[in-house]
């Protein structure tokens, strides 16, 4: 059997040199000074320099049947106990195995013959070792071969899978995305079942390497969509990435609009609905918040909830949260226009009632309703930031002050806080758009301060050109408002019934007005093979 | 994938609102000062217009036919060369002075209504820097406003007609004296002349989904149609309530008779609704200078070519929605400066039909001249303007 021990010792050699060669062949002159070399010393002292003598590098050499080994790991963030019970035993057992075992013998050892890791891959570079080092692998380095095998043993600590804080909902899962990117891959997969379904992996941030991966239904995503957001995402500028905010705005065509066209959420259950209509979701390591692309502006008002209640009821909060936004929005701006320079659209009882408040202020209109949002949103920010106990302490300090004392001190009139109460209560009803209508609603003050009516239908038309603007990957954000499709409104304003929705499928190119074209990828990759 | 471009549907809410604009500033049936048609003659007059709303799209639609995937100033400029780069220059200049008017128009307006102590220029100055800014983002962005616009548009019709029903009164429909018939004919011509909007329809082809294949495609003639039969029907519908609301006279001797309609109702079932009518005017208006902008813009592409040489027709190609927002502003800011007296004079030169006689008529039959020369071997233009590769 000699012969036979020769001819596998031989193949593995040739592969593992094999995979080695092709690879160094694809990298420039300054990539391949990056790649392992096969003495394991030079290796140590290169990765050394490199790494600056972290304290957090767990390095261990042993001594296999003659053969040097080093073990690579990164504190805390690998398990110990999976490294003792996986790792360490079985090499324990194969160096007590008979001698004469080459390097290659070894190699195949690990790489054929034992199932010591699910997750074991090959690295060749230095940046390839420390990327998968830093992601929780175990790496071996072996003398005598230029490469590294690692082993996914991550054992890192991370905030368990608990509620979403930003999306609750009564009824339904009460998952939501953790840190882990892997964490949250699996929730997906364990939703859609389907060999459709794809994850990609990619790295982003030159400094971070941050793992980030496009998820999305090979069957319904479009290719050209898939493609052009590949390549930004290629091409990201950035040093660190550290959540899924900082990739958003190189996907957008008009990052500094009010508005985006790129949706987050924590829920599991939320993205996998929006991938299954052909949508691109985007994870990224670190974060719980997972973009998806395209999204249309009025699923902003949209909640799982809406889905498990009765269509009338969802119609009726869905209609609650419109009202809400454009109370947040418009409501001070438009008081203080109709105040300032329309007094008499008032009816008469409500016009007196209000100059009497106002009468007894000190400060112009427009300047009373400036000061006392800004009040407001100081104290929210205060209470936002401050651990809890102290928050609350702020929230009575607010009440007493803005509720109590100025008006009783004469310097702001009661309608103002009930309008700012107002305001306050209606920007939380949507959520996800809290900062745009924070900052427009200021900017509407100024506009009907100013302008009256007139300023106010300016702005409030300037914001309409800018939305309509939006695009992402050829949908319009407005859709199925404008443009407009009856169809499409079955799950806008109101909710259709399952049985309806169920029905027919809503896919995202069928949008009114979409550009993305039918180009989806399965059919793409079936007419590519189907050509001679 | 990255084409801009707008459903035909968007297309016809557009053009119809813009019209619409028109409507709400000037009783159509009225076309000078003073002497208006009265009756149910002028509730006929809209209908009438249809007669000259097409002999108007005829010389544009053969010049069209035969530049399929093109807009009316790249058809000019395809067939007439350095003529064609004028007409261009000139179809800028015309909407250019249109878009001002329009901010001017309404300026007066608000000056005249709402807020009596402003200073001049103010209100038109920020209406246009807003209109600017939505031409800016494009015929997409405002296309799909224009969906808005319809909303309130239909909103503030609902709105009058359910305030005004109990008033309407079907004996003013027979005034004793409707006009003459040579009034009816100058009542219809007053609707159709100061349509510009139909230049823009030929600029904006291009970009409406469906009337690039084949020759002018046959969307483009229903868009067309549809327009015009749309914009003629809610015309003669608004005419016959401020009619029968307001008197024989179809409101004729008043400013701004849409806005007495909306005075009208109030303390009716709805109160103030001429804040809604405000609102739903500004939307109109800002529509309306987007798409004469963008339509400005779309002409002076044709018309100013990049060439090499450092100069003004290169930083004018390079720099075209920026000059021609200066020159609307300052347009704008000499007609707000101008009296009274002078900006009726400029409104009623422009009304009177040669400006849409030029530019629909004039330039369409000359393109067609050209383009007839150009396939036996002879050129208009010999010797007439540069070289030059549109931007």
């Amino acid at each position: 059997m000699a012969w036979l021990k020769a001819l596998r010792q031989s193949a593995a050699q040739k592969l593992a040199q094999y995979r080695r060669e092709s690879y160094l062949s694809m990298g420039s002159d300054v990539e391949k000074q990056d790649h392992l070399v096969a003495s394991l010393s030079e290796n140590m002292i290169s990765l050394r320099k490199q790494f600056g003598n972290s304290s957090d590098l767990l390095n261990r050499e042993l001594c296999l049947q003659g053969i040097r080994v080093q073990l690579l790991a990164c504190e805390g963030l690998v398990s110990l106990q999976s490294l003792t019970e996986i790792l360490s035993d079985p090499l324990n057992a194969y160096a007590s195995q008979s001698d004469g075992k080459t390097p290659e013998d070894l190699y195949r050892w690990l790489r054929q013959e034992v199932m010591l890791a699910p997750d074991q891959k090959e690295v060749y570079t230095y940046s390839q070792l420390f990327q998968f080092l830093m992601s929780g692998f175990a790496v071996l380095l072996i003398d005598g071969l230029g490469v590294g095998i690692c082993f996914g043993l991550q054992g890192y600590n991370f905030r368990s899978i608990s509620e979403p804080s930003a999306e609750v909902n009564v009824r339904g899962s009460r998952e939501g995305f953790v840190e882990p990117i892997r964490i949250n891959m699996t929730m997906i997969r364990r939703r859609i079942k389907s060999p459709k379904l794809k994850f990609e992996l990619m790295t982003v941030g030159s400094q971070s390497r941050t793992d980030l991966c496009l998820v999305y239904m090979t069957d319904r995503i479009s290719e050209d969509f898939l493609n052009q957001t590949r390549l930004r995402l290629q091409q990201l500028p950035m040093d660190v990435v550290l959540e899924s905010a900082y990739i958003q705005p190189f996907l957008e065509k008009k990052p500094y609009s009010f508005f985006s066209g790129i949706g987050t959420t924590e829920r599991p259950d939320t993205l996998c609905a929006k991938i299954a209509e052909g949508r691109l979701a985007i994870l990224v390591d670190g974060t719980p918040f997972a973009l998806i692309l395209p999204f249309l502006f009025h699923e902003n008002f949209q909640t799982v909830d809406d889905y498990t209640h009765r269509p009338a009821y969802t119609a009726f909060v869905r209609i609650l949260k419109y009202i809400s936004f454009y109370l947040t929005i418009l409501l001070p701006g438009t008081y203080v226009a109709v105040g300032v320079h329309h007094p008499e659209l008032l009816p008469h009882a409500l016009l007196r009632k209000v100059m009497e408040a106002e009468a007894s202020t000190p400060f112009p209109l427009m300047f009373e309703a400036l000061l006392i949002q800004l009040i407001y949103e100081l104290m929210r920010e205060a209470g936002l930031r401050l651990p809890r106990p102290v928050g609350h302490a702020i929230g009575i300090v607010g009440a007493l002050v803005i509720g109590d004392a100025a008006v009783s001190a004469g310097l702001i009139g009661t309608p103002m806080v009930l309008i700012v109460a107002l305001t306050a209560i209606s920007s939380f009803v949507v959520p996800s758009l809290y900062d745009s209508v924070t900052v427009l609603k200021f900017l509407f003050i100024l506009a009907g301060g100013i302008f009256g009516l007139f300023g106010i239908t300016l702005g409030v038309s300037a914001l309409l050109l800018n939305l309509c603007s939006v695009t992402v990957g050829g949908v319009p954000t407005t859709a199925p408002a404008t443009p407009f499709n009856p169809y499409s409104l079955r799950d806008m304003f109101l909710r259709a019934g399952w049985k309806f929705l169920g029905k027919y499928v809503f896919h995202i190119e069928d949008v009114p007005g979409s550009q993305m074209g039918d180009k989806r990828l399965d059919a793409a990759a079936q007419k590519k093979e189907d050509q001679p | 994938m990255n084409k801009s471009w707008i459903s035909s549907s968007q297309a016809l809410t557009l053009l119809f609102l813009c019209r619409i604009f028109t409507l709400l500033t000037v009783s159509p049936a009225s076309p000078d000062a003073g002497k208006s048609l009265g009756g149910g003659m002028a509730v006929l007059a809209p209908l009438a217009s249809l007669g000259f709303q097409l002999l108007l799209f005829l010389p544009g639609w053969l010049l069209m036919r035969r530049h399929p995937g093109q807009n009316f100033a790249q058809a000019l400029t395809g067939n007439l060369g350095g003529l064609g780069r004028s007409a261009s220059l000139l179809l800028w200049l015309f909407l250019t002075v249109m878009a001002a008017l329009s901010a001017v128009e309404f300026e007066q307006f608000l000056i005249t209504a709402v807020y009596a102590d402003a200073p001049k220029l103010l209100f038109a100055f920020l209406f246009l820097v807003v209109a600017i800014y939505g031409s800016h983002l494009g015929v997409e962005a405002f296309g799909r406003f224009a969906y808005f616009g319809f909303v309130l548009f239909a909103v503030l019709t609902g709105t009058l007609l359910l305030a005004l029903a109990g008033d309407f009164r079907m004996s003013e429909l027979f005034a004793k004296t409707p006009g003459s018939a040579q009034d009816f004919l100058r009542a219809a011509w007053a609707i159709t002349s100061g349509n510009l909007e139909i230049v823009c329809f030929f600029l904006l082809l291009p970009q409406i989904s469906g009337t690039g294949k084949g020759t002018f495609g046959a969307i483009g003639k229903k868009l067309y149609f549809g327009w015009s039969i749309l914009f003629s029907l809610v015309s003669a519908g608004l005419l016959l309530l401020l009619i029968g609301v307001l008197g024989g006279g179809s409101g004729g001797g008043k400013p701004y008779p849409f806005y007495t309609l909306a005075m009208a109702a109030e303390g009716t079932l709805l109160a103030r609704t001429d804040a809604v009518h405000m609102s739903v005017w500004s939307v109109l208006g800002l529509l309306r200078c987007c798409l004469l902008l963008y339509g400005a813009n779309t002409a002076l592409r044709c018309g100013v070519t990049v060439t090499q040489k450092q100069g003004m027709r290169r930083f004018v190609a390079e720099h075209r929605e920026g000059v021609t927002a200066v020159v609307v502003v300052l347009t704008a800011a000499l007609f707000s400066l101008s009296d009274r007296q002078a900006l009726q004079q400029i409104r009623l030169i422009w009304r009177g039909g040669t400006v849409v006689f030029l530019a629909l008529v004039a330039l369409p039959l000359a393109g067609i001249l050209g383009g007839w020369l150009k396939r036996h071997g002879l050129r208009l233009d010999d010797g007439v303007g540069g070289t030059g590769k549109a931007v």
